[in-house]
């Protein structure tokens, strides 16, 4: 495969990567969320393997523990509520402030990061099994 | 909270027990994973169990304590927490006898997977009383059920695409359905949905609720859109036929009694009457299929779908005793088709086959066998006093007194019909001798687990049958509770 392609390729994986990180993070209140942000960093992947005929190295196999992770963060998300006497899934918030930029970070980012995970495990995982009935 | 305990387990238990499935699915075959499968689903019938123990007491959970209309609202109340402790039950059993099945493929991890992902479906749409929620449990369901589905050493592709053609197109009904529903009167939830229903009855909204039931009837095999269930049910392992009967038309069943109750106009006269036409028609066409077929698991799903229409029929009319019985159907039906479908896959394991023209003699190959397989084909048919003649006998009486004549004639009928196909399995697979028989029909004994999943399935038909005073009590609590619409609404939305 030609050069330029792969290095467009390379390029698109980490601006997606990027970008899904983004949309991850906005999701609470704008457009975007943990499915959204996992399905725009699986186009990179895409977009990798058409080049590379593989996965990124430190992905290959790894898919198991993506989705694991995911379901175990928002089964937390889930329950942490629970042991604080609220309803399942009630958003806990926590305003941390470094420096001059306050954060507010909350058991939905949680449950986004969770779902995010989950969910670009499994399209790796359906990659990885597309990839080798294409290319052996 | 005592409760909140317990149902935030039902939840989160199938979604670990998947992830401990699938950590053997890596190696071909794991010997634990059946000890595992089974304590897993011992801890659901526990936790399902503790659950009904406060049955009395509904609980409304508010997800993400967003108040009523706007969050997704679950309802625990007794007919969600019996259906979870009787489903969870069988769910145990069917899974003990799946250990032993043969037929179930390569790895019977992604079975169990699929089980456990059928059970989270089930508990969720028992439970919402959100119809977009309700939508993506029941999207839960049907990907579940391809997942049980394929769970087969034979290669059954044909029957799942019909099945997901089919069952997709339903989901789409539903979500159009949902849309307009949601266009009419700007709410999601049933209960606000019920309430705006009173204020203004529109045509729209009337129609969108049709087509709801459209897109639910589809899921359910009722009528003129049955034909994706006798093509998927026998063409996988017995296994995932087992499953499959007893969970998933079964569920959109209780979940039309929901909405039927709680959505006046569904029982008002134009839907009421289609309704009931289209029951006797699932009753009908169900049982003339049956007569067509000769695999044994073939007529047993015709005859799921005749059965369907009985309790769609119960359903939809609109007294207290007809919830009684559309309930004890519903449950005399989960297992007495269950044991039948057990008793014909473990046919099949024996002699090869379940085909009625290749089998004979079985009677003298294996009398217990025999005798649970008769019980269960005469109480399916209704023959005193098993609980088949106490399900058909309430139906009867409720669409007598309710003066649908009609159906009470076509209900008897199908009854007849049903007790023949019963007796052509009886006589060609039990007693008759058959020259034509391939398969010789030398003795064999049932396994251990073979005769304890058998009982473990028809002696709760049997009790229920001989003695229907342990179950109506809490039946008939469940449709007071079901009848008491104001109170069903006051609870959600002040909940």
């Amino acid at each position: 495969m030609s050069i330029i392609l792969k290095n467009f390729c390379y390029l698109i994986l980490q601006i997606t990567s990027v970008l899904s990180i983004q949309f991850l993070l906005r999701g609470h209140n704008y457009p975007g969320g943990g499915f959204i942000g996992a399905l725009v960093a699986s186009i990179g992947v895409i977009f990798y393997l058409l080049a590379f005929k593989q996965l990124p190295e430190f992905l290959i196999g790894r898919y198991r523990y993506f989705i694991a992770t995911g379901i175990v963060l928002f089964i937390l998300s889930i329950t942490l509520p629970l042991v604080i006497g609220l309803d399942p899934l009630t958003g806990l918030w926590q305003t941390v402030t470094i420096g001059r930029t306050t954060i507010k970070l909350g058991t939905p980012l949680v449950f986004d990061t969770g779902v995010f995970l989950a969910v670009l495990g499994g399209f790796l995982c359906i990659f990885d099994k597309l990839e080798i009935e294409a290319y052996g | 909270m005592s409760q909140l305990l317990p149902i935030t387990a039902l939840f989160i238990l199938p979604i670990i027990a998947i992830i401990v499935m699938l950590f053997f699915t890596t190696q071909e075959q794991h010997p634990r994973v059946g000890y595992y499968q089974l304590l897993l689903c011992t801890l659901s019938l526990v936790i399902t169990g503790l659950l009904f123990l406060g049955f009395d007491r509904t609980k409304v959970i508010t997800m993400a304590s967003w108040p009523a209309p706007f969050g997704i609202t679950l309802l625990f109340d007794t007919l969600t927490k019996f259906m979870l402790l009787v489903f969870s039950f069988i769910g145990l059993v069917i899974n003990y006898f799946s250990l032993g099945d043969h037929r179930v493929g390569r790895s019977q991890c992604y079975l169990y997977c699929g089980y456990w992902l059928l059970m989270l479906g089930i508990t969720g749409a028992l439970a919402t009383v959100d119809i977009f929620n309700l939508y993506v449990w029941c999207e839960v369901i049907l990907v579940s059920a391809f997942i049980i589905l394929r769970s087969d050493i034979k290669d059954n592709t044909k029957p799942i695409l019909h099945y997901a053609t089919i069952n997709i197109t339903g989901t789409l009904l539903l979500l159009i359905a949902i849309g307009l529903l949601y266009a009419s009167t700007g709410q999601l939830n049933m209960a606000a949905i019920a309430e705006s229903i009173h204020q203004d009855n529109s045509a729209l909204c009337i129609s969108a609720m049709a087509l709801l039931l459209l897109g639910l009837g589809i899921k359910g095999a009722i009528f003129p859109l049955y034909f994706w269930l006798p093509e998927a049910y026998p063409n996988t392992s017995s296994s995932a036929t087992l499953l499959l009967s007893s969970f998933v038309t079964k569920v959109i069943m209780l979940v039309i009694l929901r909405l039927v109750w709680l959505w006046p106009p569904l029982q008002a006269q134009p839907l009421q009457s289609l309704f009931i036409a289209l029951a006797c028609c699932t009753m009908v066409f169900g049982v003339f299929g049956a007569a067509n077929e000769h695999r044994m698991r073939s007529i047993l799903s015709f005859h799921i779908i005749s059965q369907l229409g009985y309790i769609l029929l119960a359903i939809f009319i609109p007294s207290q005793l007809a919830i009684v019985a559309a309930l004890y159907f519903l449950i005399h039906n989960v297992f007495v088709k269950s044991t039948l479908i057990m008793v014909a896959g473990i046919i099949e394991q024996h002699c090869g086959t379940d085909d009625l023209g290749r089998v004979a003699e079985l009677l003298k190959a294996c009398p217990l066998l025999g005798l649970i397989c008769f019980i269960a084909a005469m109480s399916l048919a209704g023959i005193p006093p098993l609980s088949g003649f106490w399900a058909k006998l309430l139906v009867l009486i409720v669409s007598f007194t309710t003066q649908h004549y009609a159906a009470v004639i076509f209900a008897i009928i199908v009854s007849l019909l049903t007790l023949y196909s019963m007796i052509k399995i009886w006589r060609y697979g039990f007693c008759q001798a058959n020259e034509t028989a391939n398969i010789a029909s030398k003795p064999f004994q049932l396994t251990t687990r073979q005769t304890i999943s058998l009982i473990g399935l028809s002696i709760p038909a049997v009790v229920i049958g001989l003695l229907p005073i342990v179950i109506f009590p809490v039946l008939e609590r469940i449709a007071a509770q079901l009848t008491d619409t104001t109170h069903v609404i006051n609870l959600i939305l002040g909940g």
